[in-house]
């Protein structure tokens, strides 16, 4: 049997493609991702609050909102699998997508796969991640080994300001470390870093090793101009330094960027090969937002009903029809 | 239909306590943390597993932060973090969120 339609990826940009695709009658598969590539949901189940998502007046929690997104595309019929697609095959048709339970034939595919918090990799690094090194401060940060603690969190911008306020509710005391001499971070958020008292900020400086036992004890930090390097003694290192898009699965068969995000022809979400689009942060880092994502997920459900519709491959699920009434 | 996780996870310390003095069971802890979207992604998974091993694995999830001495004692600092325990020895820690089938190999080596 080959599918309509599978999505891969569960952030806004998935659901609302699902969601659509749902409407359209595609009886749409999605493979919501269970430990690769981040958490099912995307970014949004580790953000707090969410303001700026047109339609939440008083602002709505990120986990929230992604669970609204996912009820409402299963109620349009999308069958949502939790877990990770581990190989793509684009060089045949149908296409073939593998997962390590099973593999699925379809005819077209949308991709929304989204980013992934980048690591820095340090010396030391991969002894104490999950154990002290974190790039998720909603997930780590209400560790009792944090509790009254000194942490710190490395970036500038809003994520980096979001996280260290965060962390501000366990530990004693917050170290933000930023590369340059200035915040990227959005003047609000700038204003709550810089006149909070448990919160200090390093400026120009970057960690270059980790130290510890059985637990994370201190960061071996370098001035970027000076070189000169400092001990910060810290029980947790968080990162906030931005995103890798998810994409390896694709190296090699879909056209990507310089950065290694998906390249998509002009106002469209089409990929270089017909029949596969990509959708949210997986092909944008620009914009980088819920509704952008969201955005991108419509038009790539538009554009690939149309498609299938133009080359005759769409089977609507009767089924699907009758469940609805 | 998966069942609601009441029923096969037991919940806190004393569970865990109760259950390491009946025998040498085999027993999945789940600690876990408020606000942690990767732990109810693992539920599933790890309730799949006590059903498949019906009445040779048992299920506690713990909250650490109801629970500081305990995830302290063993070195806790992820969520989720799972402990598999042989009675009162750890045979296996897995922190963080890994692929599924990480979670049936520590169980299938540990009975078999």
């Amino acid at each position: 049997m080959t599918e309509n339609l599978v999505i891969i990826g569960s952030g806004p940009a998935g659901y609302t493609a699902a969601i659509y695709a749902g409407r359209a009658q595609l009886n749409p598969i999605v493979f919501e991702g269970f430990s690769a590539g981040g958490i099912p949901g995307g970014q949004l189940m580790t953000t707090t609050e969410v303001e700026n998502f047109p339609g939440f007046a008083e602002g709505v929690q990120g986990p929230e909102l992604m669970k609204q997104m996912r009820q409402q595309a299963l109620r349009w019929g999308a069958q949502c699998i939790t877990d990770d697609v581990i190989a793509v095959d684009f060089s045949q048709r149908p296409f073939v997508i593998t997962t390590d339970e099973q593999s699925i034939k379809t005819h077209a595919v949308i991709i929304c796969t989204g980013a992934t918090a980048k690591r820095l990799h340090l010396p030391g690094e991969e002894l104490f991640w999950n154990n002290g090194i974190s790039a998720c401060a909603i997930c780590d940060g209400a560790n009792p080994l944090f509790d009254n603690a000194e942490v710190a969190v490395v970036g500038g911008g809003d994520s980096a300001a979001e996280e260290a306020l965060y962390l501000t509710k366990y530990a004693q005391k917050v170290h933000v470390l930023v590369r340059s001499d200035r915040l990227r971070a959005s003047k609000t958020m700038q204003n709550r870093l810089l006149s909070h008292d448990r919160i200090q900020i390093h400026w120009n400086c970057e960690p270059v090793r980790v130290y510890g036992d059985q637990v994370l004890r201190k960061l071996e930090i370098q001035d970027i101009q000076s070189k000169d390097l400092t001990e910060l003694f810290v029980s947790g290192l968080f990162y906030a330094i931005g995103h890798i898009p998810n994409t390896e699965l694709f190296q090699g068969q879909l056209t990507l960027d310089p950065l290694g995000y998906i390249h998509t022809e002009g106002k469209s979400t089409a990929t270089n090969i017909p029949g596969i689009w990509a959708a949210g942060d997986v092909q944008d880092h620009h914009y980088r937002q819920a509704i952008t994502a969201a955005g991108t997920g419509c038009m790539a459900s538009i554009e690939a009903e149309r498609w299938l519709a133009e080359n005759a491959l769409l089977i609507e699920s009767a089924t699907m029809n009758l469940s609805l009434v | 239909m998966t069942l609601p996780s009441d029923n096969l996870s037991m919940q806190g310390r004393q569970a865990l306590e109760q259950l390491q003095q009946i025998s040498d069971q085999t027993i999945l802890v789940k600690f876990v943390a408020p606000y942690c979207p990767s732990c109810e992604t693992l539920a599933p998974v790890l309730e799949q597993l006590v059903t498949d091993y019906a009445g040779a694995l048992q299920l506690v999830t713990i909250d650490m932060t109801e629970e500081p001495e305990l995830a302290i004692m063993l070195a806790i600092r992820s969520a989720p973090t799972v402990v598999l325990f042989k009675g009162s020895t750890v045979i296996e820690t897995i922190a963080g969120l890994k692929p599924k089938k990480v979670y049936r190999e520590i169980v299938q080596k540990a009975i078999g």
